[in-house]
């Protein structure tokens, strides 16, 4: 249980406090309504490369970490397709520092062309470094326009390619930041030992002034419906075979998404899932498979991955994941298998109420996608899931023809 | 409306002290220590058994892995599938875990559950029976992820690394693709009876814990005789000796760097001041080689540096992964940060910096029942006195910038350099 007080600022920022009274440290979360699902086509990987420049010093102070390292705080950020978070963790006696420093890269960035250029070969060399020179790095590059047709979920997060990177200009930079970076679109979470009032007169006093902006409409392409089978095999040099199959699922709010995300842990997570049991234990096919759904605002993605033993035929082993789905599709799961992953995302829950990053985080999210209480009440969405919904839910989405399947073939060069 | 002064950086406070909480100290009734921090608000509790079982007591490549892998792969009653479904259904966390030195067995539960999860993790600590059938499917498993592994640019530079600043020690890794072949399943069992025995072991408790938790643990484990007599094992001297190395990786599009060599370990008087000298260095996000490498050149998304502290050995490391045509100019530069450390007086300013922002971490870092008891362990494993962290914040709040040049001067000579890429370097 997160217990939280809400506030709402003139100017459209939402504020949420959390009070931990057995922490000496504050977290200061930022989330932002935008991810890389906001971009132009052409203009692929900025939301991230945005990310970065976020650290380049703002319009009253000419940097960012150094200021809050001084009061012995550190920061972090990350970039999704749908949405860019950042935090901050420190002292509580030195709350203020946060945010000073974080409200004003949200009333304007400093815009220096040294930090942009800088930034852009450091992104260059993640994109290189994390897709490019890794076996297996470029998997979601070919797997994300193979599944998506039309929906800005076709290209990752580190942008469709590096090109896309290189032409990003300052004008586009500062079309971007007031286009999406005003209190409107954002929601700062504090947790720690604060004082409810004392924390707000604060969070008045520095993000207040902060002009509201334009409201920013989202107005994102719909993914029509997929009605045939996909398919892609590549070659590439890496050592072993791999499957990659991903079906179209709902959007975060819908009802179905606690079944998908019950029977995605069914099927693959850890050592007592069937995947692992039924294709490493018992048939040797596969070396490692996993399932997981992305939990993404629009309508995501459940997947399905693994590598393929040496000398298995890859028909073979596609075969044997779609065997053991049709098992799943056609006969009820035993209740002792649903309360085995219901325990399991409780557990989980209980885990990340250790921590007070966790717990803004949590709360930041939820507010995005519609209410923070969500955070403490989700818990009992799941519980009500039968083994019915799960056979009802694998039914509906992991069918053949909502299916895409990427064959990753080995092919040593000389 | 207001006169809010932007530019002005609002007051601060120091650190002055970090509330480092000890934990209670007892026996099993047949003496295994059993050490306890009752903190936290959940309704959860961490235990862990830490064996002296890791790679440094085998005698050949991987058996010290395989053993620790394969506890959960079946026991004198259950199978593999039955272990993670009896510990999955009850929603707990069972890991295994190994380093050079030590292997742990951790279980996570919610407390509600743990009078049924306890007897599980009991049978895989004292019946594992290590089926041939599981070793070899588990075998075939890591030799293919070995093989894969062998493709990255960082794989290589770190074996090579290893290797180098290792050589005649406990701690130097000889694993090689032909290991995987030379592994029985009764290397395994041999090494699970000599080390994985209770007598081997500490157990730590973490979370909310009550006086039953202790009755439990006592029931299950402290009734058996246990044998506390230790093998001998002798710590053996480096044969270091610095070096240039290149390994070629045809086709890479990034090098990677690893330079380091062997160094003073946390026992050391010293250690404290050379961790804020290595902080300043390479040990955070605003480290020179950051600002430097990464935010002024872009020629890499991170650089770093690290003090390594195993048990009998501590090592100094520098590593990155950098453009490849930049291969070259990367070294230059970190070259000339060391040149610099060595020559130039760190200012105040970026001292203080420094020292604030370790205070800070110490502080995030011992906050909750789990970080708590991994700071505590440190204590516990290098034998360093309870007052240990209260030294630490004096040793950092001392550190003056000419102890910096000093420190550089004293230890950062001799390095080896590893490169794995496409591109040589001189």
């Amino acid at each position: 249980m997160i217990d939280f007080k809400k506030h709402t600022l003139p100017n459209g920022l939402r504020v949420l406090l959390h009070k931990d009274s057995s922490t000496p440290i504050v977290t200061i979360n930022t989330v932002y309504d935008v991810g890389a699902k906001d971009e132009e086509e052409s203009r692929t990987g900025f939301a991230h490369l945005f990310e970065h420049l976020m650290f380049g010093g703002s319009v009253n102070i000419p940097e960012f970490d150094a200021p809050l390292q001084n009061v012995g705080g550190q920061n972090n950020a990350f970039t999704s397709n749908d949405i860019t978070n950042y935090y901050i963790t420190l002292p509580k006696q030195n709350i203020e520092t946060g945010l000073w420093l974080e409200s004003d890269r949200m009333l304007s960035l400093a815009f220096t062309p040294e930090s942009l250029e800088v930034q852009r070969s450091v992104v260059i060399e993640e994109f290189k470094q994390r897709y490019l020179n890794q076996p297996y790095g470029d998997v979601w590059l070919l797997l994300r326009p193979l599944v998506y047709e039309t929906h800005p979920y076709k290209w990752a997060t580190i942008g469709k390619e590096i090109s896309h990177i290189e032409i990003a200009s300052m004008e586009d930079v500062k079309a971007f930041f007031f286009k999406h970076y005003t209190p409107q679109n954002a929601i700062i979470s504090i947790a720690g030992d604060i004082d409810f009032e004392e924390t707000i007169e604060q969070v008045e006093k520095w993000y207040g002034e902060i002009p509201a902006g334009n409201k920013y409409d989202r107005n994102l392409p719909k993914e029509p419906k997929q009605t045939e089978a996909r398919f892609l095999e590549v070659k590439r040099n890496i050592p072993q075979n791999a499957i990659y199959k991903a079906w179209h699922i709902c959007d975060r709010m819908n009802p179905d998404y606690y079944a998908i995300d019950l029977l995605s842990d069914i099927l693959g997570r850890g050592n007592s899932s069937r995947l692992y049991q039924t294709l490493i234990k018992d048939k040797n096919l596969f070396t490692e498979i996993g399932a997981y759904q992305m939990g993404s605002m629009e309508p995501g993605l459940f997947v399905i991955s693994g590598k393929v033993r040496k000398g298995i035929d890859m028909d073979t082993a596609n075969k044997a994941i779609e065997d053991c789905l049709e098992e799943i599709k056609n006969e009820l799961i035993d209740v002792d298998e649903l309360t085995k992953v219901k325990n399991k995302v409780e557990s989980t829950d209980e885990f990340g109420l250790m921590n007070s990053l966790n717990k803004a985080m949590r709360i930041g999210y939820f507010e995005l996608l519609s209410d923070a209480n969500l955070a403490n009440t989700e818990m009992e969405e799941y519980v009500k899931i039968t083994s019915e919904n799960i056979k009802e839910i694998a039914n509906k989405y992991l069918i053949p023809t909502n299916c895409s399947t990427l064959f990753y073939l080995s092919q040593p060069s000389n | 409306m207001t006169t809010l002064d932007r530019k002005l950086a609002p007051d601060f406070k120091e650190i002055e002290k970090i509330n480092f909480s000890m934990p209670e100290k007892k026996e099993l009734s047949n003496g295994i220590p059993f050490i306890e921090y009752n903190l936290g608000s959940q309704e959860l509790i961490k235990i862990e058994f830490v064996f002296e079982a890791g790679s440094k007591y085998q005698e050949k490549p991987l058996v010290a892995s395989f053993t620790n892998a394969m506890l959960k792969e079946g026991t004198s009653s259950k199978n593999s599938l039955e272990i993670a479904n009896a510990v999955d259904y009850y929603g707990a966390f069972l890991e295994t875990d190994i380093n050079s030195d030590f292997a742990t067995v951790s279980l996570y539960t919610l407390i509600k559950h743990l009078q049924n999860v306890l007897p599980i993790f009991q049978d895989i600590l004292m019946n594992s029976v290590f089926p041939k059938e599981e070793f070899d499917k588990k075998l075939s498993i890591k030799k293919q992820k070995y093989i894969i592994n062998q493709e990255k640019v960082e794989t290589l530079s770190s074996k090579a690394y290893s290797e180098n600043i290792f050589k005649g020690t406990k701690y130097e890794k000889k694993t090689s693709l032909a290991s995987f072949d030379l592994i029985s399943v009764e290397d395994c069992k041999q090494f699970y009876k000599e080390r994985y025995n209770l007598g081997n072991a500490t157990i730590f408790v973490a979370g909310k814990t009550n006086p039953e938790i202790y009755s439990t643990i006592n029931e299950l484990f402290g009734t058996s005789k246990i044998n506390k007599e230790k093998i001998e094992f002798k710590a053996s001297k480096s044969m270091y000796k610095p070096s240039i190395q290149f390994i070629n990786k045809k086709d890479a599009i990034q090098s990677s760097f690893r330079i380091g060599k062997p160094i003073i370990n946390i026992n050391h008087p010293n250690f404290t001041k050379l961790k804020v000298m290595n902080t300043l260095f390479g040990g955070y996000f605003g480290s020179r080689l950051m600002t430097n490498i990464r935010e002024e050149k872009g020629y890499t998304y991170g650089i770093g540096s690290v003090l390594m502290s195993k048990i009998d050995f501590a090592n100094f490391i520098i590593y990155t992964e950098v453009g490849k045509d930049v291969t070259q100019a990367a070294l230059d530069e970190i070259r000339k940060e060391i040149l610099t450390l060595q020559t130039e007086k760190v200012s105040e300013e970026e001292l203080t910096k420094v020292k604030n922002y370790m205070l800070g971490r110490l502080l995030e870092n011992t906050d909750g029942p789990f970080d708590m008891l991994e700071r505590y362990k440190t204590l516990y494993y290098h034998n360093l006195p309870n007052n240990y962290y209260n030294q630490y914040i004096a040793d950092i709040k001392s550190t003056t910038s000419e102890e910096i040049t000093k420190l550089a001067q004293k230890y950062l000579y001799d390095l080896s350099i590893i490169v794995a890429g496409s591109e040589k370097v001189s």
